[in-house]
């Protein structure tokens, strides 16, 4: 579960009480849109360097664990390190290149989970997507929790009984299986449920409240380095 | 390997908006032949679906540490429309946590959505010959080399140029020296001759790379959806309606 920490992230989300906490969801989607912009089109090394250390201090100043962080950002990395590898063409420039935007780029997407919860960047992308699509982001994100939670309880529950093995490929295959396939039944009964239950609730078509676009008084802090990081970015280009 | 966990930045811009573009119009067509047969009906079960995917994207299978992503099974349970919309939404939430890029969303959902779309169909095929669980488990094998041998098309397309490529295309047939050489000046042809062999030899080692480790992936996958359509089929069999 290291590399795909939903429940670690949420958590820090909604317990953080740091100014990028109480911004906006909106302004700190901008602040996010603005880097990722400036780290897409670049190519140079000095300016993603600074971009992830601006990410880096943002992340202290949010008082998230800095160092878990870095490793949820490092995993995708490593996907990026072998891709790098079949964009060499005999020089270190671009490997070097893919690995460090990958770095920057995981880091800005971790900044802003880390300080807003999902429902609310699911509110932001009603704007976005259909409404199916939103609620369907919502419901899918509940129910992971659930399914993970039945799933954990599953595998203590075999790993107990010794039915996970460090060397027993095929008996750990067939064992998780068997706790997927009983999961697989469970969900297909349990959305038949659930979707009663939406009825009698009188759902229309609209589970996500759609995000007020508001600014507020904790807003300037995401807005400035939003702002200053695409004007940084465009005279850079231009210099260079 | 059967997806891009590649973050935002890396991939050249056309590419990865050719990626949304096409995710787009085919998310559309999707929604539109689900909302036939009630979307909002299906709108739980999709959800459980892609929930059932992230749940199986976080366990690992020791030895050998491999996840697994179940987007075949997803079409197979769910169809190619219902799979593609539930490829979507797993890749939209995983690249919320860093896990492949936001703009990667759209190569992605591509990818895992012909990862359900194929299965599906190949299962159609395969289980008219074989019984459900090794008819599950070739769709998978098959289903995998298939979307892998994507990745590495991707791979290589991104490092083309297409505005450079219609240059190449309207050069003098003779000077074509290979797929990748039409990077640079005629000045340069030498030079531009051995960083094109050296891409390559760099994309062919990737390859390679990615065949040998993604096919031992794809054996445990097919295994294990092997199992738990064979489980499916003694406890629940109307749930594989394909």
């Amino acid at each position: 579960m290291a590399h795909l920490d939903i429940s670690a992230i949420d958590r820090w989300a909604y317990e953080g009480k740091s100014i990028l906490h109480l911004a906006s969801p909106c302004s700190k989607v901008f602040m996010m849109a603005a880097m990722l912009a400036s780290i897409i089109f670049t190519s140079d090394l000095r300016l993603l360097l600074g971009l992830y250390l601006l990410g880096l201090a943002l992340i202290a100043l949010a008082r998230l664990p800095m160092l878990h962080m870095m490793a949820l950002a490092a995993y995708p990395a490593a996907f990026a390190f072998l891709f790098a590898l079949s964009q060499m063409n005999g020089g270190w420039q671009r490997p070097l290149l893919i690995i460090v935007k990958a770095q920057a780029a995981a880091i800005t997407l971790l900044l802003l989970l880390g300080t807003t919860s999902y429902p609310q960047v699911f509110g932001l992308a009603s704007y976005l997507m259909p409404r199916v699509l939103s609620d369907s982001l919502l419901l899918t994100y509940r129910l992971f929790f659930i399914l993970l939670e039945l799933i954990d309880r599953f595998l203590s529950a075999i790993r107990l009984r010794g039915g996970l093995s460090s060397f027993r490929l095929s008996t750990n295959l067939r064992n998780i299986a068997l706790g997927l396939g009983r999961l697989l039944v469970f969900s297909f009964e349990r959305s038949q449920r659930l979707y009663d239950v939406m009825n009698l609730r009188g759902y229309q078509g609209q589970i996500v409240p759609r995000a007020q676009l508001r600014a507020g008084r904790n807003d300037w802090l995401p807005a400035l380095v939003g702002v200053g990081t695409l004007a940084l970015s465009l005279v850079w280009k231009m210099r260079g | 390997m059967s997806h891009l966990h590649i973050p935002d930045g890396v991939l050249p811009v056309w590419l990865w908006l050719t990626g949304l573009l096409f995710m787009i119009l085919l998310l559309a067509l999707a929604l539109r032949r689900i909302r036939k047969a009630d979307l909002r009906k299906k709108l739980p079960l999709l959800a459980f679906a892609a929930a059932m995917m992230l749940v199986s994207m976080s366990l690992e299978i020791v030895p050998l540490a491999y996840h697994m992503n179940l987007s075949v099974l997803t079409g197979i349970l769910l169809g190619p429309a219902m799979g593609f919309v539930a490829a979507f939404l797993v890749n939209f939430m995983l690249a919320l946590v860093g896990h492949g890029g936001l703009t990667v969303v759209g190569l992605n959902t591509l990818i895992i959505g012909f990862e359900a779309c194929s299965g599906y169909w190949l299962f159609r095929v395969c289980k008219r010959l074989f019984k459900p669980a090794l008819a599950g488990g070739l769709s998978v094998v098959l289903t995998l080399f298939l979307s892998t041998s994507l990745v590495i098309g991707l791979a290589a397309l991104s490092r083309l140029d297409p505005l450079k490529v219609s240059e190449f295309a309207n050069r003098d047939r003779s000077q074509e020296k290979g797929l990748l050489s039409f990077h640079g000046s005629h000045h340069h042809e030498d030079q531009h001759e051995e960083e094109a062999g050296k891409a390559i030899v760099s994309l062919a080692t990737f390859a390679k790379g990615a065949y040998i480790l993604g096919s031992i992936g794809w054996i445990l996958e097919a295994l294990l959806v092997g199992f738990i359509l064979r489980f499916l089929v003694q406890v629940k069999p109307d749930m594989i309606s394909t």
